[in-house]
């Protein structure tokens, strides 16, 4: 097992973003984590990859417990992540942006640079190399933060609203490449999203959250079509009337 | 084991000298630049010019150690005197009180400057953007308060230091040629301090986290300890300029060397010239410090007195409203601008 999450608990004052919520998830899987808006996925991301400490809870990455390691220590031990809203990191260009991911396991610029290369032709970003993220379109811009968080070489890389914001093409090139990332690098994806067609045809399996809790989980048709979602999505009475 | 080290500390100071990834054109700028400087004392006779090539040479390194926090880190740190004043007020006082070289006295200074950097960064660097400069801005006035009222430091009056018959290599204490190239050796090691720095890993992390902490921190970098190290690399080349400072006029009192204009005037050099640049607090040196002295000595002798703070001040205020980035942010824009059409073209 290589992320398990038990019982995690994060209030926000009167708020509870994450209610009890446990799952885990095996080596190479790509999980995908839904739900309506303020179900509290972003939060579940920001506990685990460090930039909230839980309530209560534990989270265990490799058998060992990481609850509450600040953001660099999660990252050190095989968690990456993209954001929701891209931070990008402006006045380095794509290929120092890379070079930064990189340098958390080398020391060396030569290694660095080297490295930073291999995964900008991975992704397709070889010609764009020397420009600055700003000069980019949102698309870009995601791929660069893609290929920044693959740079620090993760186990785990968990991916917040990847596709939100692209079009539908763009979208089917960025499924192709994850997907092709996840068999070369060998890596573990847990997968946010909004954009069902993404999500569905990613993933191995989906793990369903709507007000904090979780709700569902399994194979994505089958929970696509568990009561308890389509309920919060479209709420109780479309529910029962199907 | 040592020969490991040896090749690491070669390697280190061969990159610390090269300016390779830099464009051929800024490359044969500069050397013609260190040239002219070389050659300087020998083709000028005038006393006054020889004293604001050397004042600007020492303005920026001072500009160049605020680089390293401050632009290189986009940390605004108005506190930059006080490590300026470690170093000025180690050496005077050693020499005053036990007649230390300055050799010893100066490593004393930095040793010092950086502890205080290093005990009070932890708990300044966690305060972000203005903050963080309110916060760097009342450790430096409190510093310059303590040594102008303390009754050892030589409080408001300052310290003399005991003059020796120049040249004295053990006091540092030169004739003017002298002291030119003293200054222009010290410059071009900070010079190539942060020129390596540009390159390394802490400098990469010191810019990631200057445009998004929290990218950064995503990408493995302990943030605060990454700046707490910039900031202590800088403190180390601000006193080790304070130190030259103090055997260069012989004397230093707090204004000069604690003052809040000083921190002000280091902060402002980078910014004018370019901050998070490495030629930008050259720049900034070669722009402020003979305008304002040529200024100052024009107008000031002739009774006119304050012109020279006005044009100044207009200089800042026009930068910091329509160039921001400084003067070699203006060069950077106009090769943005050259390459705009180059990505058009790849897409």
């Amino acid at each position: 097992m290589l992320l398990e999450v038990k019982d995690l608990v994060k209030k926000f004052g009167g708020v509870i973003a994450n209610d009890h919520v446990s799952f885990s998830i095996d080596k190479g899987e790509i999980v995908g984590l839904i739900g309506p808006n303020g179900a509290g996925k972003t939060t579940l991301f920001n506990c685990i990859a460090g930039y909230h400490k839980p309530d209560s809870g534990q989270i265990r990455f490799l058998n060992i417990d990481i609850t509450g390691w600040p953001p660099y220590r999660t990252n050190k031990i095989g968690i990456a992540r993209t954001f929701q809203i891209v931070k990008i990191m402006d006045g380095l260009t794509i290929e120092e942006n890379v070079m930064v991911g990189a340098f958390c396991r080398t020391s060396s610029r030569k290694v660095a640079r080297e490295e930073a290369r291999e995964i900008l032709h991975l992704v397709g970003l070889t010609s764009v190399a020397d420009l600055f993220p700003s000069e980019l379109t949102l698309a870009m811009q995601r791929r660069v933060e893609l290929a920044r968080a693959l740079a620090t070489k993760p186990k785990l890389l968990m991916l917040d609203e990847c596709a939100a914001g692209l079009n539908p093409q763009e979208i089917q090139v960025f499924t192709n490449l994850l997907k092709k990332i996840h068999k070369e690098k060998n890596l573990t994806l847990l997968v946010i999203e909004h954009v069902m067609e993404f999500v569905m045809t990613i993933s191995d399996r989906v793990i369903v959250l709507a007000s904090g809790r979780k709700i569902a989980e399994g194979k994505p048709e089958e929970v696509a079509h568990d009561p308890k979602v389509i309920e919060a999505y479209l709420g109780e009475k479309y529910a029962r009337s199907k | 084991m040592i020969g490991k080290i040896f090749l690491k500390l070669f390697g280190t100071m061969k990159e610390a000298v090269s300016f390779e990834d830099l464009p051929r054109s800024e490359r044969i700028v500069f050397s013609l630049f260190v040239l002219f400087l070389v050659i300087f004392p020998w083709i000028v006779k005038s006393g006054f010019a020889r004293a604001v090539i050397v004042q600007f040479l020492l303005y920026a390194m001072y500009g160049i150690s605020w680089n390293f926090i401050g632009g290189y880190g986009g940390q605004v740190d108005l506190g930059g005197a006080k490590n300026v004043g470690f170093g000025a007020y180690a050496v005077a006082l050693m020499m005053v009180w036990w007649g230390t070289p300055f050799w010893i006295s100066v490593f004393v200074g930095i040793i010092i400057a950086v502890a205080e950097s290093f005990v009070l960064g932890f708990p300044l660097l966690r305060l972000r953007g203005h903050y963080f400069a309110i916060g760097t801005l009342c450790v430096a006035l409190v510093w310059q308060e303590l040594f102008t009222f303390w009754n050892w430091t030589g409080g408001a009056r300052g310290i003399l230091l005991p003059i020796k018959r120049p040249p004295n290599l053990l006091y540092m204490q030169l004739d003017p040629i002298g002291y030119h190239y003293f200054i222009l050796f010290l410059f071009l090691l900070s010079l190539f301090w942060l020129n390596w720095f540009r390159k390394s890993k802490l400098g990469y992390e010191l810019r990631a986290i200057k445009a998004n902490e929290d990218a950064a921190a995503s990408l493995g970098i302990n943030v605060l300890w990454a700046k707490v190290k910039a900031y202590c690399i800088s403190a180390a080349v601000a006193a080790l300029g304070g130190a030259f400072y103090a055997v260069y006029f012989l004397y230093i009192d707090p204004f000069c060397v604690m003052h809040l204009d000083l921190s002000i005037m280091i902060a402002m050099t980078a910014m004018l010239g370019g901050a998070g640049s490495i030629w930008g607090p050259i720049i900034g040196a070669l722009i402020l410090i003979p305008l304002d002295r040529y200024l100052g000595a024009s107008l000031g002798g002739k009774g006119v007195l304050g012109v020279d703070f006005l044009i100044y001040a207009s200089i800042i205020m026009l930068v910091a409203a329509y160039q921001p980035k400084g003067v070699w942010g203006i060069v950077e824009t106009l090769r943005k601008r050259k390459r705009k059409g180059l990505y058009v073209a790849r897409s």
